[in-house]
């Protein structure tokens, strides 16, 4: 079974894994930006992330099992770089007030209309786990199982956080969740 | 598809319409190391010693403050019985796990797919499911020896439960081991169903009320009285903990025949100046009727939560504070033992246990993935 495409196949001669990495940065890296932009809500930041989590595969792959698949571990670890992100600002929120990041602001007017900023301004009321598993389920539309895998939790809590945070939101917005 | 899901992917679709791949920075390959002086290698082995020393150690010290302590697990069961999630969809493995040491001692024949384990209340013997076909659950018992060894699992009578899994921890047996309940779904419906384990005969409930995909009878727990069982309910806008008499209570519509203990909302007992609100996530009978509870609570604007133990009279009112866990601890499911002073529960595959209110865990972190537990 290919990491990247979850395809089935069966290669004479075990795989490069650098052609592993090449193909899954060609495939993936814009969809992660993405994923990462909806998380810490700025691109040059959510670009860093991706090329850290990148970087840090590229250093730990001769390191990984062979079972390790690379597509889940690469998300989860861009996630717990958009964490570290988000916490590093509180800590220095702390400080000195720190200006919105771009997506949800006004300098997004254009792009997002009012409707679109409700959204994101319910969104940024929600519980971390609750954001995560929805970037999950309805922006990458991973499976439960695969969100589960991401977030390193089961797919029960999978499917009781993302039922939680559309009520939530349902409530926050009005409208059926 | 409902109209938040809509707006939901709308919305996020328009917000990350400007990442084009051709737009983006290539990757840069981390810069190539440069030739070190000769002076420079000692001190880097040293500074590689020292940092993996400091590493060892502060790791070391956070396993070791949450390291079981033998006097407060005196009288925990000696064995539970954990299932290992081996990825994706496949079928969990059963093991035996010595709960002295965390180490697996035995393992129990057979797979178990989108299973739960449940124990009765004699210390040996536990309960396990694994679904068969769509809507079709079998449930086998197993018993473990003296010496941690254990029998074969051997199917309950009768025929399979009209029932999925649902979100898993769906199983719970009844003291004295007579009965089990098993909460899940099938399809569009939640179904609670109580099987006696040793005929066979099944009493049903069904219900369909609340949002569709999230109407599963979650984590069944059985009263000490041998015929009440208790469970979670999500029935918008709220979670519910309902109670269900299995001897007097008709089959049929569930949310007609059981009663709401209380509601999940635990707010206005668990916010204060940092955490808004707090909801309960789990509950389980203790021996005596009351109830322990696992409650989170969360900072919605730093999205912090927190996890603690909460104990309920019978009518679900909190008798004090939350014993806070440390906040590595994401625990989502709870299983007690029958003096009522050991828990186990967890989430994300660690086990945890709570002796006589100390936390630790049952075992190291780069063990497998236990997807449930229980003594």
């Amino acid at each position: 079974m290919s990491v990247l495409t979850g395809r089935s196949a069966d290669p004479p001669e075990p795989a490069d894994p650098t052609e592993d990495l090449t193909a899954l940065f060609r495939d993936h890296h814009a969809g992660l930006v993405r994923l990462a932009l909806l998380m810490v809500g700025d691109r040059p930041t959510a670009e860093d992330v991706v090329q850290d989590a990148f970087t840090a595969l590229h250093r730990r792959m001769p390191r990984l099992g062979p079972d390790v698949r690379l597509l889940p571990y690469v998300r989860a670890s861009v996630l717990n770089g958009c964490r570290m992100v988000l916490r590093r600002r509180k800590l220095a929120s702390r400080f000195r007030p720190e200006p919105e990041p771009a997506v949800w602001s006004a300098e997004a007017a254009v792009l997002l209309s009012e409707d679109r900023r409700e959204v994101f301004a319910a969104l940024r009321t929600l519980p971390r786990r609750q954001r995560e598993a929805l970037a999950l389920r309805y922006f990458l539309e991973l499976s439960e199982a695969e969100t589960a895998e991401v977030m390193g939790v089961s797919r029960g809590t999978v499917k009781s956080t993302t039922s939680r945070a559309l009520a939530a939101l349902a409530k926050k917005l009005g409208g059926t969740p | 598809m409902t109209e938040i899901e809509d707006r939901l992917r709308d919305a996020y679709t328009a917000a990350t319409s400007t990442v084009r791949p051709e737009a983006l920075r290539p990757l840069t390959a981390p810069p190539a190391r440069r030739a070190r002086s000769l002076w420079a290698i000692p001190v880097a082995v040293a500074a590689a010693v020292a940092l993996i020393v400091t590493g060892a150690v502060l790791l070391g010290s956070e396993e070791q403050k949450y390291r079981t302590d033998p006097a407060a697990a005196a009288g925990a069961p000696a064995y539970a019985v954990a299932l290992v999630d081996k990825g994706e969809d496949k079928p969990y493995r059963a093991v035996v796990l010595s709960t002295a040491t965390g180490r697996q001692v035995a393992t129990i024949a057979g797979a178990y797919l989108q299973a739960s384990v449940a124990a009765a209340g004699d210390r040996r013997t536990f309960f396990l499911t694994s679904r068969v076909g769509d809507c079709a659950t079998r449930i086998y018992r197993v018993r473990i020896r003296g010496d941690g060894s254990v029998t074969s699992p051997e199917a309950l009578p009768g025929a399979p439960i009209p029932a999925d899994g649902g979100e898993g921890h769906g199983l719970a047996a009844s003291p004295d081991g007579r009965r089990v309940a098993f909460g899940g779904d099938c399809g569009d419906l939640g179904r609670l169903v109580v099987v006696d384990t040793e005929t066979g005969r099944q009493q049903v409930w069904t219900s369909q009320t609340g949002d569709p995909a999230d109407r599963g009878v979650k984590q069944p727990t059985w009263a000490p009285d041998g015929r009440t069982v208790g469970f979670r309910y999500h029935a918008p806008p709220n979670g519910e903990l309902r109670l269900l008499d299995t001897d007097h209570a008709p089959t049929g519509d569930l949310l007609t025949e059981s009663r709401v203990l209380r509601s999940q909302d635990m707010t206005k007992d668990l916010r204060n100046g940092h955490f808004e609100d707090g909801q309960i996530e789990s509950f389980i009978f203790n021996p005596d009727g009351s109830l322990t509870a696992i409650v989170q609570r969360t900072n919605h604007s730093s999205g912090d939560d927190q996890f603690g133990l909460i104990r309920l009279t019978a009518a679900g009112v909190p008798t004090g504070h939350a014993d806070w866990l440390p906040s590595s601890a994401l625990v989502f499911y709870l299983r007690v033992d029958p003096s009522g002073e050991h828990f186990l529960g967890g989430e994300g595959g660690r086990i945890a246990r709570v002796d006589n209110g100390r936390f630790s865990w049952l075992h190291r972190p780069s063990e497998p993935y236990y997807y449930d537990v229980a003594w």
